[in-house]
């Protein structure tokens, strides 16, 4: 129902259903938050989003209230302000205040904010929660004494992922946010997807930063050949780190930074993707035709591969053998320059966080970075981004197709599979298959290929992952192939993109920019299909000489023995 | 189950009340009956041995057939326990031990009372129990009719007391708008901290429409020192379960849950075997009294946080989840448990509604002040001769409780205040002994009724360390959403602190003030709004007591070890008996010479003071 309302002096029109946060920030009128997250957290718990309405004895929090008709909102009254100081203070005289050195400085809302309402942090002096860092994940670091108790990240981690890795443990001043019984992060639920990293205000939550590690790998002045490998959905955020619009296409300035930051060859996972695709259908049709180890579960998602692993271990044996496209790519260049007598060492730029565990548990990828940490490099070495001219992939791992770029989307991987598939059975060609794109977490779809019909299930967001998992250990649902992104969104909303402020654009909205970029360059490609990809096709017949031992050694998993969490 | 069988219950076991009442209608064929108390407090001091031991004295000497021995809820006086009660001569014994048993029984068996073990009062034994002071003023609803009930026959004594006629009433006469009407109009109000009105939080629920709808019972009662919840569950466990149906009917609530904390195991197995037996009489379960009416009732036990006495924390925690309150609204009227409509009412709230029913509102209504219907229950603890539960019409003044009831301060101190309702409450100092209890006064005074906690201090309490004793329990106990709770309390309490260690100043005290009203009008739940009313209260009536902390460096009462400073004056005979008992060393000198204390040394023990039988030792 339409309201009227005044906001600061100003009359406005606004639907009763909105919170008095939703309806200024719809004005353009600045109420800060720092626990608030739309629909995932609403705890209003820091109290800094305080506002006056005529007629209530105390202030209220902007974030939970609902606009009434006739209120009468003051967001900017000196009591207003006051509270929000102390609230701030409070919190301050509780942080650590290390600033300098924190991976977040200058990008900490927390710090914003104290910045804003000039804090002091000696207004409230006493006891601090210990420095204690956490950093037994092989993706993610936590420190306590950073933490203001927002409560988003314990949000993201149980409602979008379905985790519960971490929740408040302790009470009063003690409060913290921990694990189960106050273990290491490793031992926990947690599956590395840093979704928690992206919500986080401040520095309580970061990265295993493998910066400086790349940094002394690239300074190094050796024969051995450094190569970059680059994720399908970094592009649509590489140019976030430097001012761009959320989801624009920055491919050709991205492969001109890497090759500028001293990389010997840049090359393309989409390409590895491709190869994926080529593999995992034909797993897909083995498996079909002899209707053993159904579902097939894709397994390029590594933070799903641990959930899994964790939480659902009797389904590891239906896990797709086949590499993930960042794992097969790197298994093929590191062969391509031993092949040669040379050495190499890669890194790859990876919207993801949980591939900092992948690799390590493989062993062929040297380094794992994210579209953030590339981001830093590039400006450590003072490159002018949004200058540089495009530049291509490098050959012989360049060359790839749409379906190997929609990887980075969910419903990518089946679409992709699906393109090949239908070739492959029918010899027809299905360039764009709408139905698989877009859910709200799961998506069912039945096709056929030829004359065999399939049940598909898409899921995104870990926390959708049991309705799936447990309709198909009920017997409930009969599928043949599932897609799991840990992500909600897929890999272009993954932990490692870069940082938005979810205050200004929703996570929805977020996913939506940086997929319609991925699409649309699907759509200008000229190859849409992974059997269409003649370097893949060069590749098998030169390189693997079509040797399907040699094949399978380096594009296949031997699971469950190649398990990444059990080892 | 239909009301004739609970007829035949009721005439089965009326002869045995109102035996012990001593009315009319007594048909028993022993002559005494004896009542030990098995509250809680007499149980730990072994009132369970002391029962054991009157049976067995009993079987000993043969005297089965003349004197019964039963178990009994909680009496009040609990200081004195193991309280046993004697009747028909309803004579009260305190402080009974196994080894008093043989002379009990020997006495009773010739009708006689065994003196030394009664209740004195000012030299004089008190033979009847409703003349003790204690008792006097005392009006029981919530707590009706415990002492007279067997915990052994616990159902059949409450039915053969009106018990479940209440329930059968309302399932058969009234409609759920009458059963409204009804306690609205007795002006019943929660009896767990906010005092808000039963029959309105009654309706809210109800007229939403739903299909289903649940009855919580709040028995987390967490205020320091507060038992009256536990000690009405583990007495009469039956009343709270017919509230909680009447209660069910009156919303269209078919389920109930009791939420009690798991550090009540007695009241927790009480109150479980009571449903038990509700349940296998038919009172509990499916279509009672052959209505359509059904409803089931089941216990969650809390895990001990003081933030789930808070109605949304207390849903959270039944859901399984961290007991955390959420915002209001919504309320839980019309998004409680599991997001559907809930009534919660405290445990002695409940205890009121089945005697409403049958007495009518008009009988409750008529007891008590303008604004504040019936009776309350407190405890009373601290400096106070008779501590215990006491139940007491709204209107009596402080002084009353005080010094009627309570038998005045031990060891002939001066009254200096009561902090009332626990830890979100406020003191009351010696100028308002007067002020009758109800729900206004006490807020204006800064105080609140809570759950009707009442700790009494004397001259020898510093306020600022009484202030500081329950903002360490705030800090504690704050669920660690909000960051004025979290924080705030936090940083009050080690300003607190520091006044104590003599180390602020005026600055301090300020921001003091300051920051217990931020923490009062910005936090998230009620354990946050209320948090700092000790403080505020304190600094309100005692505000000396602070500045001369914080310029003169003193603690009158001479709690504050900081603050406190033992010297030898010239009376010392040089004795070295301090010297001898100081566990640091800091005491030195010369026999027959004058002792010095080292004061870096010295950790205010006040060994040495207690020690002098010279006086010689001074404590500033």
């Amino acid at each position: 129902m339409e309201i009227r309302l005044t906001i600061d002096g100003k009359s406005v029109k606004a639907d009763d259903q909105m919170t008095i946060l939703q309806v200024a920030r719809a004005k353009g009128i600045d109420i800060p938050t720092l626990c608030y997250l739309k629909g995932v957290n609403e705890p209003a718990s820091c109290r800094v989003c305080v506002v006056e309405v005529e007629g209530m004895r105390n202030l209220v929090t902007a974030c939970t209230t609902k606009v009434k008709d006739g209120m009468v909102i003051r967001t900017n009254t000196m009591r207003v302000v006051r509270a929000r100081k102390t609230a701030l203070e409070l919190l301050l005289s509780n942080h650590n205040k290390n600033c300098l050195d924190c991976p977040k400085n200058l990008k900490c809302d927390f710090q914003r904010l104290v910045e804003k309402f000039d804090c002091k942090s000696s207004k409230y002096e006493g006891e601090t929660t210990k420095s204690v860092i956490d950093d037994s994940n092989h993706s993610i670091v936590r420190d306590v004494s950073k933490c203001i108790l927002c409560g988003k990240c314990v949000s993201v981690c149980a409602k979008r992922q379905g985790c519960y890795a971490i929740e408040k443990i302790n009470r009063g001043f003690e409060t913290k946010v921990g694990t189960n019984f106050d273990k290491p992060m490793q031992e926990s639920m947690c599956v590395g997807c840093g979704q928690c990293v992206l919500v986080c205000p401040t520095g309580a939550l970061s990265l295993h930063s493998n910066v400086d590690d790349v940094m002394k790998l690239l300074s190094r002045n050796d024969d051995v050949i450094k190569v970059a490998q680059v994720a399908p959905s970094v592009r649509v955020s590489i140019g976030e780190e430097f001012g761009g619009k959320i989801g624009e296409f920055k491919e050709g300035q991205m492969v001109s930074a890497l090759k500028e930051l001293g990389f010997d060859y840049v090359f393309d996972v989409n390409m590895g993707a491709d190869f994926t695709v080529v593999e995992e259908a034909q797993e897909l049709i083995e498996k079909l035709q002899s209707g053993k180890g159904l579902p097939l579960f894709t397994s390029c998602c590594p933070a799903w591969f641990n959930y899994c692993e964790k939480a659902y271990p009797e389904f590891v044996g239906n896990m797709s053998s086949s590499k993930s496209p960042n794992e097969m790519l790197g298994s093929l260049v590191k062969y391509y320059f031993e092949q040669q007598g040379k050495k190499v060492e890669i890194v790859s730029v990876m919207p993801c966080t949980a591939k900092k565990r992948e690799i390590i548990a493989h062993g062929t990828i040297d380094y794992s970075i994210t579209t953030r940490e590339l981001g830093k490099l590039i400006k450590l070495k003072n490159i002018d981004f949004n200058k540089l001219p495009e530049s291509e992939f490098d050959d012989p791992f360049g060359e790839y197709t749409g379906a190997g770029l929609i990887f980075g989307v969910t419903g990518g991987v089946t679409e992709a599979a699906l393109r090949y598939a239908v070739y492959k059975l029918t010899g027809k060609t299905r360039d764009i298959i709408e139905e698989v794109r877009y859910s709200d977490g799961v998506k069912e779809v039945t096709t056929s290929i030829g004359d065999t019909k399939i049940n598909l299930a898409i899921v995104h967001g870990l926390a959708n992952a049991p309705k799936v998992l447990d309709a198909i250990k009920s017997g409930e649902k009969n599928y043949q192939f599932v897609e799991i992104m840990a992500c909600p969104g897929g890999c272009v909303n993954g932990g490692g993109q870069s940082f938005v402020d979810y205050n200004k654009t929703d996570v929805e909205e977020v996913i939506k920019r940086r997929s319609a970029s991925i699409y649309k360059a699907d759509w200008d490609m000229k190859f849409k299909q992974s059997g269409e990809n003649k370097g893949v096709a060069k590749i098998y017949k030169d390189l693997l000489k079509g040797d399907h031992k040699l094949i399978h050694e380096l594009l296949h998993y031997t699971h469950p023995n190649d398990s990444m969490y059990l080892k | 189950m239909d009301y004739k069988e609970l007829e035949k219950i009721k005439k089965k076991y009326i002869g045995e009340v109102n035996f012990r009442k001593n009315i009319a209608g007594a048909n028993v064929e022993y002559k005494y009956d004896i009542m030990v108390c098995g509250g809680t407090g007499c149980r730990s001091c072994k009132s369970k041995v002391v029962q054991e031991k009157l049976e067995e004295t009993i079987k000993a000497k043969g005297l089965e057939k003349d004197i019964k021995v039963h178990g009994v809820g909680c009496f009040g006086l609990c200081v004195n326990g193991p309280i046993v009660l004697i009747y028909p001569q309803d004579a009260l014994y305190e402080k009974v031990s196994a080894d008093d048993c043989e002379e009990i029984i020997t006495e009773l068996a010739q009708g006689k009372l065994v003196e030394r073990l009664l209740h004195h009062e000012d030299g004089q034994s008190v033979e009847k129990r409703d003349d003790l002071k204690f008792c006097k003023k005392q009006r029981y609803i919530a707590r009706n009719n415990s002492a007279f009930m067997s915990l052994e026959n616990i159902l059949g004594d409450y039915i053969a007391l009106d018990g479940y006629s209440a329930l059968y009433k309302v399932l058969t006469t009234m409609s759920q708008e009458d059963v409204i009407k009804c306690i609205t109009d007795s002006g019943l109000r929660g009896r767990g901290g906010a005092g808000f009105l039963t029959g309105q939080k009654w309706e809210f629920t109800r007229i939403v429409d739903a299909p289903q709808k649940y009855v919580i019972c709040n028995a987390d009662e967490g205020d320091p020192g507060a038992f009256m919840d536990r000690s009405i569950i583990e007495g009469n466990p039956h009343a709270i379960i017919e509230a909680m149906a009447i209660c069910g009917y009156a919303i269209g609530a078919s389920r109930g849950v009791v939420y009690i904390r798991a550090e009540y195991p007695l009241a927790g197995e009480r109150l479980t075997n009571a449903i038990a037996e509700a349940e296998k009489l038919g009172i509990l379960g499916d279509n009672i009294f052959g209505t359509k009416f059904s409803f089931h009732l089941s216990i969650k036990y809390g895990a001990g946080a003081f933030v789930c006495g808070e109605e949304t924390a207390l849903m959270r925690s039944i859901e399984g989840n961290r007991g955390e309150p959420t915002l209001k609204p919504p309320y839980p009227a019309t998004k409680g448990l599991y997001g559907c409509p809930t009534v919660i009412n405290n445990v002695e709230t409940l205890a009121n509604v089945a005697q409403i029913i049958n007495n009518g509102a008009e009988w409750f209504s008529a007891i008590g002040t303008e604004n504040s219907k019936g009776t309350k229950v407190f405890a009373l603890t601290g400096k106070i001769n008779n501590s215990g539960l006491i139940e007491l019409p709204m209107g009596t003044t402080i002084r009353e409780i005080i010094y009627d009831i309570g038998g005045g301060i031990p060891n002939g101190k001066k009254f200096k205040a009561v902090q009332m309702g626990g830890p979100s409450g406020g003191c009351i100092p010696a100028e308002h002994l007067d002020t009758p209890i109800d729900y206004k006064n006490l807020n204006d005074l800064g105080s609140m009724m809570g759950s009707g906690g009442m700790i009494v201090v004397d001259e020898d309490t510093c306020m600022v360390d009484l202030a500081k004793f329950f903002l360490q329990f705030t800090r504690d106990e704050s669920c660690g959403k909000c960051t004025p709770c979290r924080i705030g309390n936090k940083r009050i309490l080690e300003i607190l602190t520091k006044i104590t260690e003599g180390k602020a100043t005026m600055e301090d005290l300020d921001k003091l003030e300051e920051l217990c009203e931020y923490v009062k009008s910005n936090s998230l739940c009620g354990l946050g709004q209320t948090s700092p009313n000790p403080v505020l209260s304190t600094l309100r009536y005692f505000r000396d007591e602070y500045v001369e902390h914080i310029v003169e460096h003193k603690c009158r009462a001479g709690v504050c070890k900081k603050l406190t400073k033992y010297t030898i004056t010239d009376k010392c005979m040089g004795c070295s008996a301090c010297s001898r008992q100081c566990p640091v060393g800091a005491i030195t000198g010369e026999i027959k010479q004058k002792f010095n204390i080292n004061q870096d040394k010295c950790i205010k023990c006040g060994k040495c003071f207690a020690t002098c039988r010279f006086g010689a030792i001074t404590k500033e």
